[in-house]
């Protein structure tokens, strides 16, 4: 479709402004705020209308915008379009709200078609989105590039800013909403709702909590049934409460008739208690006499006269036993005092003294042998050891110190050859890691000595090629214009020549027919014009021929120039290869870095050689030390066979000479201990014999005056002191034994004597019962005791049945017993139970109620504290219905989510890979188109990823702003646009474009080269170019476009 | 004579078939039992001769040791006003009821048997009749049943069934009776308990009404409810329906297509509220609106919330969009409406329809960057 005409009645700026435009490729040229945007907005209002949406007459806000400044009622126009298949169409608009009007004429068929088109709830009609196939937004973000669509587009990241334009552009038809926006957009909703593992989330919260009400009403159930069951056990025990009363009463009844017979039976027990009681009465009278008698006082009587009797006995023994005792004593006391004599206590003392000290003496004699053997044995041991060790005192002074320092100044030499060593073979690897470095860029620059310059000369020749070829290649497309214009003339010229010569004929031969003159003359212009156009024909055709030549030459030249391979950049080129490098620049920074490495390999070679000589000397210097070492170490015990070996043979030799010194030492002690010894044991000795000579003297002393004493034993003993101690306990034991005699007999008599006056005392107590009875003697004592024994018995008989009586009367007089047993007339059978027995039932059931009354009354307490501890299942229910409600919901809510996104996906993934392809081989031809052949191949991937092959590489980039200038990414995004509108009308009517300087960042050979591809675009699409810049109207005159002045 | 008729109470009855929440739910339990206080207390002051309760006083499933203790306290504060209880399906006489298992006061007369019985009312010439159900369903016919003595008394029936030619077309039948049939008792009014609403039955003779429930238990049983107070004397009788609902449950649906703003909504929603009865109102909200307009109904609905004992908002709207016209855009926006709207045409069942419609909406809104609410978070879902 293609806009022909364009007639504002009022609109903005515009009132009765007309513009035909034709098809192709056209500029219309104003200044800033002359309206170029003003007349891109009507007519994209005309096409669409200015309401904000389908189903709301309520216009946009742009609406009172381009109401025109004066006249409003005029607040419209025309717009005259035509379609791909020649069909033309105008449209009528008001926009004025009170007056607002459509109207739509088919111009082919002279006829309205405005009702053709389904009228949507805001009144408007879908004539433009029925013809052009697209809807409004994507009309005004497509086919409409503003040069702010692409001025947004920035340094960083630009290329993925115009994916996702593009993406937005193909899912949406606007530029800031993709279907990746989309997408995460839902996904954000779907986490709002919650997936499964989100708990806290209103879905699965919800979820969760509907499990826990379904459990909570389960268990309110059961609740419900414990407590039916609960109450239904309660109504059980009260019946049983009742029962149980009911057999209370009859346990009742059954006491009662037994208590008849219990009285009876009473009245007969009563009855034999009073004979029995009668006949104990009558016995009592008989013993009245003893009544009196101290029947208390008998166990006294019966002791006292046991005790007379005892003593008495007792009395006789004793005398006796006196008797005896006395005549044995007698005979003792003869036989012991023969024995007399004592010695005196101090022979004791001094005998056991000198025992004492003879043993103490005899200990350390011992002690002292002991001590000397050991020094002795000491002595010899230390002696063979020193005689083994070689003599440190010829090495030196002092052997340890000069051993110590022997072994520290080895090592120390020893490290400091190592280290030098090791220095030096640092830095050889040091120095062959850099000659390894600078080696690989020999081979580009080690012939090449004076290479800044042939670069800056490589820069200076490219520079002139390009120029060369941007020229030749301008001057062809102006030769190729010109051919071409004058080959289209041509047959034009032909034709008119061919008409004028065919009316020469004709008019010719009307003439010759009419006879008139006048004819002729009209023949002879005819003629003359003729030859005019053939005239023309020939140059036109010569000059067409001029062009050709020219063109082929022109074209001949380029490709000489092309192949021309200049040998010097041809050389440096080789150089960038091989290096890596895509520019000159990244050569000559490699360059820099060859010769700064070339530099310092020298100097590290210098250094290496000096570090090499004090490794050497090191070395010589340790092998003179080892020399003279291994000498002295031998001498000292401690061969050495290599270097290494010294500081262990100095260690080992300081450990020989420390054992030296200490078994010098050994020797001297051991010595001085044995002397030390040897007099010690002289002296005790000496003392010993003084002590043996002092104990035979004593000894004999004390024999004789035993032998004196008559103990002539003591010649059985060894021992002086012996013998004494035995006379000694032989005298204390004859004594004793003369005591003891003495002693008993006297304790005999004193017996006799108590036992005597035992005997009076108990012969005056049983007087004095005798007299207080009023009886003469013992045996009628024990008369009267046994008689008034039966009396008090009798008593305690009679007591005892009168007490019977009283239990069996039970505080009722017997006459009164008698009278009830009467009234209660015959007795009927025996109870099957006894009264006990009733009893104990009577009290079991009475338990038994008291239980069930407080199980009733706990169960009425569990019932009512579990009833109220549980909510109600009505609140449960609705409140499980409220969530199971809000459940169904968010889970619909989930899946049209779900559904939705998964759709999107697969319309997008679909929708890019069918654009991709399109929009790479469309937008790679205008890139090279616009930048002339500077960026060729431009790649969009299924994922909309824009890259771009990069000449100096010829590899694609997926990241090329970070080469490219922001221009070359301009004019990549321009080329995309391009290609995305023609792609999105490809498949129905081809789309208009409205472009509004969109080339802020062109130089002036792209800006040619871009108003060239819009000429190009234009033969299938019609493009609009709105500007206010004159160079763009230059390039438009350049190329004949139709340039449009507002 | 006067006698003061209801039935159909459902004391600790659940609302959750309803799809009430457990807050209103109990504030109207507890509604419940003042409206039957406001009966018991004012049979007590007109010194009734008899309080006839009609059956499904209370739901057996889900009364409580509380509620009934609560009925119990109610007939203890009338002791001189003779009450009959006719139990009901949903209140049967069978083991584990109250009505055999806890002791009523003395006024208190609860049928217990299947089968007609009848009890003085003390002190009055009047007999009142009545049976219980035994279970929770009575499938016969008890009226063939009954007899009237001819002792000069008047004789008064209570019970709970289905007239049938009252019948609603999709209820079952309960203890099912032809009013023709018990005309011919002799009875000088009968008190039905079974609808919920109040309906007189008409028939020549004995006078039969349907109390109805004195308040209404959920959306289905919507418009005012009565206890009637009935006067029996020589000339005949009088029945008085005497309003006794604590609030009036209603539904509404409004058209949101001309709403311009939420405002229209609210005052749309407080034109519906009363000042004489608070109103517990289900409004469905239908029509085409922008989706501003739905964003803002959490805000609509909190303005108004203080109008009515319980407001619930349904959003049954649909978007303003020309799904055709989207269909035909070219972008991948226009394909996914466009095969949406196949799909929806081609929806299985009305449940997948539904999945679609908003599968449309949610992504349509995702293209555009436009939010709409979650149903299930922020407001009530479809109906």
């Amino acid at each position: 479709m293609r806009i022909r005409k364009i007639s504002i009645d009022g609109y903005g700026r515009f009132i009765n402004k007309n513009i035909e435009v034709g098809p192709g490729f056209h500029v219309l040229i104003g200044p800033n705020e002359q309206g170029k945007s003003t007349l891109r907005c009507f007519i994209s209002d005309m096409l669409y209308g200015q309401k904000r949406s389908a189903n709301l007459r309520a216009f946009e806000d742009s609406n009172e915008l381009r109401c025109p400044w004066s006249n409003p009622e005029t607040y419209g126009g025309r717009l005259v379009y035509v379609l791909d298949n020649g069909r033309e169409i105008e449209v009528f608009r008001n926009f004025d709200k009170k007056n607002e009007s459509l109207h739509v004429f088919d111009l082919t068929h002279a006829c309205e078609i405005t009702n053709d088109f389904e009228p949507l709830k805001n009144r408007e009609r879908m004539f433009a989105q029925t013809h052009l196939g697209i809807s409004k937004e994507v009309f005004l973000n497509t086919a409409t590039i503003g040069h702010s669509s692409l001025e947004a587009l920035g340094d960083a990241d630009a290329l993925d800013q115009i994916r996702e334009k593009l993406l937005a552009l193909a899912d949406t038809g606007e530029e800031t909403t993709s279907a990746d926006a989309v997408l995460k957009r839902l996904e954000g909703r779907i986490g709002q709702i919650g997936q499964p593992a989100a708990r806290t989330r209103p879905l699965p919260a919800a979820r969760i909590r509907f499990a826990e009400l379904n459990s909570e009403y389960e268990r309110a159930q059961t609740l419900q049934q414990d407590l039916q069951q609960d109450e239904a056990r309660r109504q059980q025990v009260i019946e049983e409460v009742g029962r149980l009363r009911r057999d209370l009463a009859g346990i009742g009844g059954e006491l009662a008739a037994l208590e008849k017979v219990e009285r009876a039976e009473r009245l007969r027990q009563a009855d034999l208690l009073a004979q029995r009681i009668d006949e104990s009465t009558r016995r009592l009278f008989e013993l009245r006499e003893a009544e009196n008698f101290p029947l208390h006082l008998c166990p006294e009587f019966q002791r006292a006269e046991l005790m007379c009797s005892t003593a008495r006995n007792q009395f006789e023994r004793l005398r006796q036993e006196y008797d005896r005792r006395k005549t044995e004593i007698a005979s003792d006391l003869e036989q012991l005092a023969g024995n007399a004599g004592e010695i005196s206590e101090e022979f004791d003392a001094r005998l056991a003294a000198i025992e004492e000290k003879a043993r103490g003496l005899r200990v350390r004699q011992e002690e002292t042998q002991l001590a000397l053997a050991g020094s002795e044995q000491r002595l010899a041991t230390a002696e063979l050891e020193l005689q083994s060790l070689p003599d440190f005192s010829r090495l030196a002074d002092d052997p340890m110190a000069w051993l110590s320092q022997l072994s520290t100044s080895f090592r120390v030499a020893q490290r400091h050859r190592d280290e030098m060593v090791d220095r030096a073979r640092e830095h050889r690897a040091k120095v062959d890691q850099r000659n390894s470095l600078i080696s690989s860029y020999d081979h580009l620059f080690a012939k090449f000595p004076d290479f800044e310059n042939a670069a800056r000369e490589y820069e200076l020749r490219l520079r002139v090629r390009e120029e060369q070829l941007a020229q030749l290649e301008n001057a062809l497309e102006i030769i190729q214009a010109s051919a071409d214009q004058h080959v289209d003339q041509a047959p034009d010229l032909r034709r008119l020549a061919i008409v004028c010569g065919a009316l020469v004929a004709a008019l010719s031969t009307v003439g010759y027919l009419m006879h008139n003159s006048g004819v002729f003359i009209a023949a002879a212009f005819a003629l003359l014009g003729s030859f005019y156009f053939l005239s023309k024909w020939a140059t036109a055709r010569s000059r067409a021929a001029k062009a050709v030549k020219q063109l082929k030459d022109t074209e001949a030249r380029i490709i000489e120039l092309r192949d021309t391979e200049d040998e010097h950049c041809a050389r440096m080129e080789r150089r960038m290869v091989a290096a890596s490098c895509q520019t000159i620049r990244e050569l000559e920074a490699r360059y820099d870095v060859y010769r700064k490495g070339r530099m310092e390999l020298d100097a590290a070679i210098e250094a290496g050689a000096e570090l090499e000589s004090r490794a050497l000397d090191a070395s010589m210097r340790v092998a003179q030390m080892f020399d003279q070492y291994r000498v002295k170490l031998t001498d000292a015990g401690e061969p050495v066979s290599s270097e290494y070996d010294i500081e262990d043979a100095a260690n080992r030799a300081l450990g020989r000479y420390q054992t030296y010194r200490d078994a010098k030492r050994r020797v001297a002690e051991n010595r001085e201990q044995a002397v030390r010894h040897r007099a010690s044991l002289d002296q005790v000795l000496a003392e010993v014999e003084s002590v043996r000579r002092e104990d035979v003297e004593t000894g004999l002393a004390v024999r004789q005056l035993m032998r004196d004493a008559g103990y002539a034993e003591e010649s059985r003993h060894d021992s002086a002191l012996a013998a004494l101690r035995s006379y000694r306990i032989r005298s204390a034991q004859s004594r004793e034994k003369r005591r003891v005699l003495q002693q008993n007999l006297d304790e005999i008599a004193a017996r006799v004597a108590d036992e005597e006056e035992e005997l009076k005392k108990s012969a005056k107590t049983i007087a004095e019962f005798l007299v207080g009875a009023g009886l003469d003697s013992v045996p009628q004592w024990h008369d009267r005791a046994r008689q008034a024994e039966e009396y008090r018995e009798m008593r305690r008989r009679l007591d005892a049945l009168n007490e019977q009586l009283g239990a069996v009367l039970r505080g009722q007089d017997l006459r009164d017993l008698r009278a009830a047993v009467l009234d209660d007339g015959p007795v009927g059978d025996a109870a099957r139970s006894s009264a006990d027995e009733l009893k104990r039932r009577r009290d079991a059931v009475s338990d038994e109620i008291d239980a069930r009354v407080k199980e009733e009354h706990s169960l009425h307490l569990e019932i009512t504290h579990r009833a109220g501890s549980a909510r109600s299942l009505s609140e449960i229910e609705e409140e499980r219905a409220v969530v199971e409600a809000q459940i169904r919901d968010l889970s619909l809510e989930l899946d049209a989510a779900g559904y939705a996104m998964a759709l999107i996906e697969e319309i997008a993934r679909d929708k890019h890979s069918r654009i991709a392809p399109r929009l790479t081989s469309r937008a790679s031809e205008y890139l090279a188109h616009i930048t002339g052949d500077a960026y060729r191949d431009l790649l969009v991937s299924r994922e909309m990823r824009v890259s771009v092959r990069i000449p100096q590489t010829q590899r694609m980039n997926e990241e090329p702003e970070k080469i490219l200038s922001k221009g070359t990414i301009d004019q990549v995004f321009f080329a995309l646009r391009i290609a995305m509108v023609q792609c999105i009308g490809e498949t129905g009517e081809t789309i208009p474009m409205l472009l509004d300087d969109p080339f802020p960042n062109y130089d002036d050979d792209r800006l040619l080269r871009a108003m060239k591809l819009l000429d190009r675009v234009g033969q299938t699409n019609q493009v609009l170019l709105f500007t206010c810049r004159d160079d763009v109207v230059r390039a438009a005159q350049t190329l004949q476009a139709p340039i449009l002045r507002l | 004579m006067k006698i003061i008729h209801t039935a159909d109470i459902h004391l600790d009855a659940g609302f959750a078939a309803a799809g009430l929440p457990a807050s209103f739910a109990n504030r109207r339990r507890q509604g419940l039992r003042e409206v039957f206080r406001i009966i018991v207390a004012r049979a007590g002051e007109i010194q009734a001769d008899a309080f006839l309760i009609a059956g499904d006083l209370f739901d057996l499933a889900r009364v409580t040791r509380d509620t009934v203790a609560f009925l119990q306290t109610q007939f203890e504060s009338i002791p001189h006003v003779p009450v009959f209880i006719a139990p009901g399906n949903h209140d049967p006489c069978m083991p584990g009821s109250p009505y055999l298992t806890e002791p009523w006061p003395a006024n208190v007369h609860v049928f217990k048997q299947p089968e007609w019985t009848s009890a003085p009312a003390p002190g009055r010439r009047l007999v009142v009749h009545g049976f219980a159900f035994d279970g929770w369903d009575i499938s016969r016919n008890p009226f063939g049943s009954l007899a009237i003595e001819d002792d000069g008394a008047a004789h008064v029936a209570v019970a709970h069934g289905s007239e049938r030619q009252h019948q609603p077309p999709d209820g079952q039948l309960y203890a099912p009776f032809d009013a023709r049939a018990a005309t011919a008792l002799r009875l000088s009014y009968l008190a039905l308990g079974h609808f919920h609403n109040a309906t007189e039955i008409p028939a020549n003779g004995t006078p039969m009404y349907y109390s109805g429930a004195p308040e209404g238990h959920d959306f289905s049983e919507t418009g005012p409810h009565y206890y009637l107070e009935v006067d029996l004397d020589d000339d005949g009788v009088r029945v008085t329906r005497v309003p006794s609902a604590q609030i009036v449950y209603e539904t509404r649906a409004i058209d949101c297509s001309s709403a311009a703003s939420s405002q229209d909504l609210i005052d749309h929603l407080r034109a519906l509220a009363r000042s004489d009865v608070k109103l517990a109102a289900r409004v469905t909200l239908c029509g085409s609106c922008p989706l501003s307009l739905i964003g803002e109904l959490p805000a609509v609905k909190d303005a108004v919330a203080g109008d009515f004992e319980y407001l619930d908002l349904i959003d049954s709207t649909s978007p303003l969009e020309d799904y055709d016209e989207l269909a035909r855009d070219t972008t991948s926006l226009g394909e996914f409406v466009c095969r949406l709207n196949q799909a929806i045409l081609d929806a299985p069942d009305p449940a997948c329809k539904a999945a679609l419609e908003r599968a449309r909406e949610v992504g349509l809104a995702a293209y555009r960057g436009q939010r709409i609410g979650i149903r299930g978070i922020e407001l009530g879902g479809m109906a």
